[in-house]
């Protein structure tokens, strides 16, 4: 569904991600893990348009999408939960998913959408009239996360969902990516909370210093030496 | 609807803004009393045309980080178009329908032009500029204005062009004072104008996407808005609200090159006042400068119209320098 041949990014002379490689099937949840500063943001930024690839190519369903403008790439079925949210925090919370399903013309399918999210986060129904800016962390990151579900995509891109989150909000947003997935929803995860994170995902993607290090299932991670050793510490 | 209620509610609960409504009350009142209600009037149909100038304003500031300092110019593009139009259906004059083509045409004209500016300029600048794009632009802007009214003056001369008055019938008597028909027209347009632009602002498909852009440009590209069509739109939009003040003020304002100086800094004035970017504090504020103005001209004598209007705006700049409305300098300083 999503093939990312050997992407170069970074910013201004600062060259972030050298040469990923990584593959998303339909259906499948896959994380890209890594310390700080990996480049799994850039990576992810990259896809989602946000930001143009220096070199390498990004195909999804098929389709070569490097460079695309962010807009367009949401509208071919690209939904990005963003590490920084990037919510309308001068909109209520109704008005923020109104928005999530800017590009989706058919009235039916938005309320239909609607529904699906107000029964995924019941939350923010309850908020519904409230300006997005005076959510709490854990309310706010639901709401990037239903207004990205908004546009009905058919590959979701989530950068970082525990950052910031105390541990039972993390696992309540990770319950409700998990339920996503069993619905068939293809996701691509960012992360650095591994020990949760590979307890969760079908597949992984180590990040370091912008290089792929190491991919397998999630079980072939969690037993290999490198990341008990790096990620996991004591454990082993 | 409530929410909207809701909204305004907190913009007017802060101490200072509580003290000004009070202030401004007190000088509506003072200035019928003493004066006669004509000062009611005249600032109910400037301010209405200042409200729409510096609507235009605030929202390329908000959405766009442009502080246009062409805005006046745009309002002279009005003035012009209004002449050109209704001299040239002369032969239909006196029709009620005409004066309505007119400011119709002006607003056109001036959307489709800042449409135009935005494509060729600011579009432009967007793909190569990185940094400093506040005082970039506004830079830009002040080249435009400045080419604009010479083009004015190369084409049609520096002669006013004027009309005496849109509408001849005997003027309207509310609350024992006559008010010229083309003054009724003016408010009533300007009422229209405002309710429109609120209602788009607030309830239109592409008036969220707008919002969406000013407040969170990456955002609105991953919801899949087109953010350079929301610009442009921006821009023509508020070009097109200063030239349809223009044409609708062409019985007071005749066209000539430098007629769009006046309202340019009125509406910087007005922008100030209700802080950079805030579209509804600009409606209000618009009010408030043509209730001043109104005052000043009456009790201290018409030299000091501009003097008193300007001399509040050092003030509010020393002691609350985001504007009377607060927190509305929002992240486009940081573009």
């Amino acid at each position: 569904m999503l093939r990312v041949t050997e992407l170069d990014a970074g910013y201004g002379f600062l060259q972030v991600v050298h040469g990923v490689n990584l593959q998303v099937n339909p259906g499948e949840l896959v994380a890209l893990l890594g310390p700080n500063g990996a480049g799994k943001s850039t990576t992810l930024k990259c896809i989602a348009g946000l930001l143009r690839p220096w070199k390498g190519d990004i195909a999804f369903q098929g389709r070569s999408i490097g460079g695309l403008r962010g807009d367009r790439v949401n509208r071919l079925g690209i939904g990005l939960v963003s590490e920084a949210l990037n919510l309308f925090t001068g909109m209520t919370v109704y008005e923020n998913l109104l928005m999530g399903a800017y590009a989706v013309p058919d009235a039916e399918k938005r309320r239909r959408s609607l529904d699906f999210v107000f029964g995924l986060f019941p939350r923010l129904a309850e908020r519904r009239p409230q300006l997005a800016g005076t959510l709490s962390g854990g309310e706010r990151k639901m709401l990037a996360l239903g207004r990205a579900l908004m546009g009905g995509p058919s590959l979701l891109l989530v950068d970082e969902p525990s950052l910031g989150l105390a541990p039972k909000l993390t696992q309540q947003v990770f319950e409700a990516l998990r339920k996503l997935s069993d619905d068939g929803l293809t996701i691509l995860l960012v992360e650095q909370n591994v020990t949760a994170t590979l307890e969760m995902v079908d597949r992984a993607y180590v990040l370091e210093q912008g290089e792929i290090v190491l991919e397998g299932s999630a079980q072939k991670l969690s037993e290999s030496e490198h990341v008990k050793n790096v990620y996991l510490g004591a454990m082993a | 609807m409530s929410v909207a209620v809701q909204r305004l509610g907190r913009e007017f609960r802060s101490p200072v803004a509580t003290g000004l409504i009070v202030g401004v009350l007190a000088l509506a009142i003072f200035g019928v009393v003493r004066g006669g209600t004509f000062i009611l009037v005249d600032s109910l149909v400037t301010g209405a045309i200042w409200a729409l100038v510096a609507a235009g304003l605030a929202l390329t500031f908000g959405v766009m980080g442009v502080p246009n300092f062409a805005q006046g110019e745009f309002f002279m593009v009005g003035t012009l178009s209004g002449y050109l139009v209704y001299t040239a259906l002369s032969g239909v004059q006196g029709r009620p329908y005409v004066p309505v083509v007119t400011i119709l045409m002006a607003l056109l004209v001036g959307f489709v032009l800042g449409a135009l500016v935005d494509l060729a300029v600011f579009a432009q600048m967007r793909r190569r500029i990185r940094e400093g794009w506040v005082m970039n632009t506004f830079v830009v802007t002040v080249g435009i204005s400045v080419v604009m009214i010479n083009a004015h003056q190369l084409i049609w001369g520096t002669d006013y062009k004027g009309i005496v008055a849109y509408f001849n019938g005997p003027p309207v008597h509310v609350l024992g004072v006559s008010i010229a028909l083309d003054r009724v027209f003016a408010i009533s347009v300007a009422a229209v104008a405002i309710a429109g632009l609120w209602w788009l602002l607030s309830y239109s498909r592409i008036g969220r996407a707008i919002r969406a852009v000013s407040q969170d440009e990456p955002g609105a590209l991953m919801v899949g808005i087109n953010v350079g069509r929301m610009r442009t739109l921006t821009f023509g939009i508020s070009s097109g609200l200063a030239a349809l003040a223009g044409a609708t003020l062409l019985f007071q304002f005749p066209s000539f090159p430098f007629v769009g100086v006046k309202p340019l800094y009125v509406a910087w004035t007005v922008v100030i006042l209700a802080g950079l970017g805030n579209v509804g504090g600009a409606v209000v504020a618009g009010f408030i400068i043509a209730l001043l103005e109104a005052n000043t001209g009456f009790f201290i004598g018409s030299a000091w119209e501009d003097v008193v209007p300007f001399a509040l705006i050092v003030l509010i700049l020393a002691v609350r320098p985001t504007g009377l409305f607060g927190r509305a300098v929002r992240s486009v300083w940081e573009q």
